[in-house]
């Protein structure tokens, strides 16, 4: 049991950037990060028995955390309130730095979850076949997914804020965080 | 042009996530407490839900005995409403040990979630739209049984009949703005269950 804990707070530390890029993606403010953030290391803790040890860490660190954010009801507060231990602000901080990574995420949150994932996997670089296998498709239609998702993409300003044409889309085909 | 245009977006992402890649490798973000829950987070809250709801099953027919009696309830109206909220309950249990299972997928991948939680929210909103009735035909039984009550009836001078006649006339306040709500909340599982369908086709079709 030990050595599962030593191992699992090995891998939480070696990989905490890539937790909490996929929780920032799926959340609006950092409180709803944190809630993800300890509700994808509770998950990651239940599957490590599952967890065969020839696997890519990487991959099903990803896995777990996009399940997570795509399943949770984040209207539910059903554990306490969770705390990193961090000392900026994503979502308010206003340095030259955060206002590109607020501006990513403003476009990648528009997207539709699964578009969201997609992008997401492609940016960390992660291969088509990978990407796929991740998200329940095949590599050839990662690729077409990316070209729609870029097309997409383009149609918002780069400050993530709706142009024009997108204001006219009926809200039916717009994207939210709500589930 | 315009693939320069989305060459240059992608490059731009490319960049902000970088940043943002720099941005969190100085920052600590895990901590003991954070480990520690994790480790210890025991039984899901949705088992424990569960299992709360059973034990309270018991208390509330044990509640609603006392109300029946200090009303004058029926037993018919008793019986209806215990076999209402048992139903509830066993039906309520088939809906959380989905939701049990979707909680432990935690490597499947992404699509087979999101079919998991679509047939969840379904069996939800299914169960919604059949007890509503159900609950509605109770409560409006229940307001004409205690308006029945010769202490309502007679203006409520004592303690019985002032509380026959306030819960009576609260029954009946409450069912329109109850209706609303449900309606609301009935309309608001249905945009979430077909924003759900609508995602999982798009990427269903195109494979």
């Amino acid at each position: 049991m030990e050595n599962s804990e030593q191992w699992f707070t090995g891998i939480v530390n070696a990989n905490k950037s890539i937790i909490y890029t996929v929780c920032y993606m799926f959340s609006n403010d950092e409180d709803e990060v944190a809630d993800l953030f300890q509700e994808v290391l509770i998950r990651m803790w239940r599957g490590l028995p599952s967890f065969r040890e020839d696997s890519d860490v990487r991959t099903w660190i990803y896995r777990v955390a996009l399940n997570a954010c795509i399943s949770i009801d984040r209207k539910k507060k059903r554990r306490r309130k969770a705390r990193l231990t961090m000392d900026i602000n994503l979502f308010a901080d206003s340095d030259k730095e955060t206002e590109q990574v607020m501006m990513l995420h403003q476009r990648i949150s528009r997207l539709l979850p699964l578009d969201r994932a997609i992008v997401l996997l492609w940016l960390e670089d992660i291969s088509y076949e990978e990407i796929g296998a991740i998200i329940g498709i095949s590599a050839k239609y990662v690729s077409v997914r990316l070209v729609r998702i870029r097309e997409q993409l383009r149609a918002m300003p780069a400050d993530g804020t709706e142009r024009e044409e997108t204001k006219r889309t009926p809200k039916a085909n717009r994207t939210n965080n709500r589930r | 042009m315009e693939d320069n245009s989305s060459m240059r977006e992608l490059e731009q992402m490319r960049e902000q996530m970088q940043m943002l890649r720099n941005k969190l490798d100085r920052q600590e973000i895990i901590n003991d407490k954070l480990v520690r829950r994790a480790v210890e987070s025991g039984m899901s809250w949705i088992k424990r839900f569960v299992y709360l709801e059973f034990c309270m099953l018991p208390l509330l027919a044990l509640v609603w005995l006392g109300i029946k009696s200090f009303f004058g309830l029926s037993w018919p109206n008793y019986v209806f409403m215990v076999v209402m909220t048992v139903a509830d309950a066993v039906w309520d249990y088939r809906i959380n040990v989905a939701s049990l299972r979707i909680e432990r997928m935690e490597d499947a991948n992404l699509m087979d979630t999101l079919h998991s939680l679509a047939r969840m929210k379904r069996m939800r909103a299914r169960s919604f739209c059949i007890m509503m009735p159900f609950l509605v035909v109770w409560i409006v039984w229940t307001g004409m049984e205690m308006w029945m009550n010769p202490a309502c009836r007679g203006g409520g001078e004592d303690l019985v009949g002032s509380v026959a006649c306030g819960g009576f006339w609260g029954f009946f306040l409450s069912i329109p703005l109850a209706l609303f709500a449900a309606i609301h909340i009935y309309r608001k599982m249905q945009r979430t269950n077909d924003e759900l369908i609508r995602q999982i086709s798009e990427l269903s079709d195109d494979k």
